[in-house]
């Protein structure tokens, strides 16, 4: 664009001129002038793309900021400086470290500045601070003290000096804060005090009502929540009652389903309460985003006789919904289950998926001792809800997606099953008869011990289906993509990642063939499969990531599990954890040996329960045996050395139950339909 | 005087006609930071009198039958009191134990350019020594055949050959590793020399590469060195402290006598 010095505007456009002079600016080196014509030029630009570090502007925006903060503090221009670290708070992904030391240096200079400026710079910093709060991996300490950051920075809007400029934005953020810190009750008056600054008939109370409406419900105001979004209900429910797109857009951008969602989950959680509602289901969030509603009795009809449904419903005031078969619904208010618990159970469960990261510290059961610590109160009661029950599914709801109820002590002992939402409780596609059993095994090369899984796998159950195995090399897309559709059961010993707050990002690590690079089948391939012939999915995999996120953000059951039902997977069992080779294994090698002496309709969370109580008290001599027994029953050169390697390994540390510790068991678990037809794996 | 020597061997690749990878095709095992790290341990070992007993072996000059050799040499020209530096810097692999003596049945190897050289054969090596030799072997390499998980730092490989490649390698040459084993001296009982390993990690952890060297090499050159060489409790510690935590790496250092158990890694 620039040459020698001078511009030349030909066929560019308008931002690149600027962009241009800017760049000119910047060699000659005046520091004033750079300042005011940065701070235009980065407000031009964040108007068009929103983002100062990623998209369009890749990264030009932040450079232009971190100038302008750069040249302001040099010619000690206060006000400048002040609104450049606030538009590089609001645009930029700033460190806390950085993003706290440039609010100690601009925040004070607002007693002098413009009250535009001093707002725009409390607000953004308040913000800042809040999602830094929120970040999962936060110790209660650090959070709660980032969040009295970001309320003292509020109080000059609340009461102060700028208190008659505020905004029902900032009310709500305060609200918000409050409400993380434990003090729900301190967010009413706020949220009371925003509904007022709203003119009722604007096109900005429709954004102002879902705001207020989805946080009267995050801190438990039901009756409020009801009131505020009940006045954008037929617009709410317009939207969410119609095809809702892409997953992407759902997740990620603003979607109208929330306020039906939110709105119906407050009428949900105040059955018990008022009567008056009628309500004849569960309103609720779906796992794909969009908002559905579930017949009670439909769900009920769903359970065997001996199971007891349990639904989580997460606000501040928790509330767990009990049903049966018998439909005998009940409502239960979970006692001191405030959003500190759940934060609490969030960071420990965060934990536990991700202690085997390098660097991470800590153990899985030390993260699960935090997690059963944290929800003991919460659960209290639970056992004896279940006690008589043979089984329980689980439909957790928002962030509560990331806990391993399985391993929970309030529900010890029993089988248990994860249902991602009640839509999915109520779909049983029929399955045509046949199929085969798919085998796909150790893609990328490097799990010998995935490929002497798959073996194990044949070896019990190649006799009653079509064995049809994928190893290595051939372990492709397109190959996975063409034997899947008539797969009966499916069988993945590879790596997985599994994206909880964006399903749409989770892969299973494939192979590319002939050249062994790595390919992904993602789960934007997924969401096009139709799966439904699939019965049993066996996700033996190293679930080898959960991203950062936000626990604010995440709204929805995900992952790859998730996924697989939606496509029409009946029952998927799965993994959360990274899962060490020979454990996941045996534990696969005993699943299949359970289902298939079931003979009949096998139950698939009981036969898991019973596969991994074989497997925690198995003696290293046994678990060596098996795996020499593979090793004698294979054909396979490779696959029989790897078993014997698997043997040698655990006959050098003989122990009594190698597998005992949790970490290695405890990462599996059932998701989906309770029953799988055995049966209909014979060769036909 | 007692007389101090030195043999350092690096490899950057080995022979794709002998090894193999993953899914049994040829693989050259190429790896970074090693043949920088044997020629900083020949220069460093300089600096404390250490006298290179022949120039650094790297690359294809790493062969199984040229280190083999130079320690049958070393032997030959030392005698009580003298002390032995060998350091290895390449993958590190396992193999089916051929005579029982790995309580896990996998012998462990240095992965040398044309072949694997088994823990045995070492041993025999070093059972060549007269008592009252020190051998120092400073090993940056790992035996763990376990899955690579996320390497911690962006470019980092782990030094071990992986249990597939080990597997595929080990198929693809088996009449040689056959008489390898069967090569091997039996009943070594008369008391040798004394040798301490220096290893990069725990046996169930990996050792990682990386430029200019390797995480557990660079450590060992970023902190001082005892002059006399006599303990070396203190400079591996350092080193130890040196290593970033994510790397999940933790150097080791035994000591045993030839002619007792556990054999050298």
């Amino acid at each position: 664009v620039t040459s020698g010095g001078s511009t030349d505007t030909t066929g560019v456009s308008p931002l690149q001129v600027e962009l241009a002079r800017w760049a000119d600016l910047v060699r000659d080196g005046h520091a004033g002038t750079r300042v005011g014509f940065g701070l235009q030029l980065a407000e031009q630009i964040m108007r068009l793309t929103g983002d100062a570090t990623h998209g369009p502007s890749d990264g030009v925006t932040e450079s232009i900021l971190r100038q302008v903060v750069r040249d302001a503090r040099q010619i000690g221009d206060r006000n400048s400086l002040m609104v450049g670290v606030g538009l590089l708070l609001q645009a930029a992904d700033v460190p806390l470290e950085e993003g706290e030391a440039l609010i100690d240096e601009a925040v004070p200079g607002i007693a002098n500045a413009p009250v535009a400026t001093g707002r725009l710079l409390l607000i953004v910093a308040a913000e800042f601070l809040r999602t830094e709060a929120m970040r999962i991996g936060r110790s209660a300490d650090e959070r709660n003290r980032l969040l009295g950051r970001s309320l003292a920075l509020l109080q000059p809007l609340l009461e102060g000096s700028f208190e008659p400029f505020i905004e029902w934005q900032h009310l709500v953020l305060a609200a918000q804060v409050h409400n993380y810190l434990g003090e729900p009750r301190a967010a009413i008056p706020l949220l009371a005090r925003a509904t007022t600054l709203v003119d009722r008939g604007s096109n900005e109370w429709t954004k102002a009502a879902i705001e207020l409406g989805l946080t009267y419900n995050d801190i438990g105001a039901d009756r409020e929540a009801v009131e505020v979004l009940s006045q954008t209900l037929p617009m709410a429910l317009g939207n969410s009652l119609a095809p809702s797109g892409s997953p992407t857009s759902v997740h990620r951008g603003f979607d109208l389903s929330d306020v039906a969602s939110a709105l119906a989950e407050s009428l949900a959680s105040l059955r018990d309460a008022d009567a008056a509602f009628g309500v004849q289901g569960l309103a609720f969030i779906d796992d794909d985003g969009s908002a559905a509603f579930c017949d009670l009795s439909a769900m009920c009809a769903q359970l065997a006789d001996d199971e007891l449904g349990v639904l989580f419903c997460v606000n501040n005031a928790t509330t767990m919904f009990l049903f049966d078969r018998a439909e005998a619904l009940r409502v239960r208010r979970i006692p001191g289950a405030s959003v500190q618990t759940w934060l609490q159970t969030i960071d420990a469960a965060d934990w536990l998926q991700s202690s085997m990261k390098p660097g991470r510290t800590g153990t899985i059961p030390q993260a699960l001792e935090v997690l059963n610590d944290a929800l003991r109160g919460a659960l209290s009661g639970l056992a004896d809800e279940i006690d008589g029950y043979g089984s329980v599914v689980v439909i957790p709801h928002r962030t509560l997606a990331l806990l391993p109820f399985w391993l929970l002590d309030a529900f010890a002992g029993t089988p248990l099953r994860m249902v991602p939402s009640p839509r999915l409780l109520l779909s049983s596609p029929d399955r045509p008869a046949g199929g085969e059993l798919l085998s796909v095994a150790d893609p990328n090369g490097d799990l010998p011990a995935a490929r002497v899984e798959s073996e194990a796998v044949r070896q019990r159950a190649g006799s009653r289906f079509d064995y049809d195995g994928l190893a290595g090399r051939a372990c492709t897309v397109d190959a996975l993509l063409r034997e899947l559709p008539t797969a009966r059961w499916w069988h993945f010993a590879g790596h997985a990642r599994s994206d909880v707050a964006f399903p749409e990002n989770s892969v299973l690590r494939l192979s590319s063939g002939p050249d062994g690079d790595d390919d992904v089948l993602d789960g934007a391939t997924i969401l096009q499969q139709d799966l439904s012939r699939v019965a049993l999915a066996v996700l033996s995999a190293c679930s080898s990531g959960v991203p950062e996120m936000r626990i604010d953000s995440v709204t929805r059951l995900a992952g790859l599990a998730a996924l697989l039902l939606r496509q029409g997977v009946g029952t998927v069992v799965a993994t959360m954890w990274e899962v060490g080779d020979a454990a996941a294994a045996l534990i696969v090698d005993q699943l299949v040996a359970e289902l298939l002496d079931e003979g009949g309709e096998a139950d698939v969370p009981a036969c898991l329960q019973r596969a991994t109580e074989r497997v925690r008290t198995m003696a290293s001599s046994e678990a060596a045996a098996r795996f020499q027994q593979i090793a004698t029953d294979s054909v396979d050169g490779f696959v029989a050395a790897a078993a014997d390697r698997a043997a040698g390994r655990l006959l050098s540390h003989p122990g009594p139950a190698p597998f005992a510790s949790v970490e290695r068991w405890g990462a599996f678990f059932t998701a989906g339909a309770r029953y799988v037809d055995v049966r209909v794996g014979d060769r036909l | 005087m007692a007389r101090r020597i030195g043999l350092y061997v690096g490899l950057g690749s080995v022979d794709s006609d002998h090894y193999r990878d993953n899914f049994g095709e040829p693989w050259s095992g190429l790896l970074r930071g090693t043949e920088n790290d044997a020629r900083a341990m020949s220069e460093l070992m300089t600096t404390l009198g250490v006298e290179a007993f022949a120039p650094a072996l790297l690359g294809e000059s790493a062969t199984s039958s040229a280190v083999l050799h130079h320690l049958a040499e070393m032997a030959a020209e030392t005698s009580p009191g003298d002390l032995v530096i060998v350091t290895f810097a390449g993958h590190g692999g396992q193999m089916e134990d051929g005579d029982g003596d790995e309580d896990d049945g996998l012998d462990e190897t240095w992965c040398l350019y044309d072949r694997q050289v088994i823990d045995d054969e070492l041993h025999d090596a070093y059972a060549r020594f007269a008592e009252g030799v020190r051998i120092v072997v400073i090993s940056d390499s790992c035996h763990s055949g376990s899955v690579t998980r996320l390497a911690p730092e962006s470019g980092a490989l782990p030094r071990s050959m992986s249990d597939g490649a080990s597997i595929h390698t080990r198929n693809a040459n088996e009449a040689l590793y056959r008489d390898v084993l069967a090569d091997r001296r039996r009943g070594e009982v008369r008391p040798g020399p004394t040798v301490e390993l220096l290893a990069a990690c725990q046996d169930d952890e990996l050792s990682w590469d990386d430029e200019p060297h390797g995480v557990f090499t660079a450590a060992l050159l970023a902190s001082p060195a005892p002059r006399d060489l006599s303990s070396l409790d203190e400079w591996l510690a350092t080193a130890a402290s040196l290593i970033k935590p994510s790397y999940n790496q933790h150097p080791r250092h035994s000591v045993y006598t030839v002619g007792a158990p556990p054999a050298p890694g």
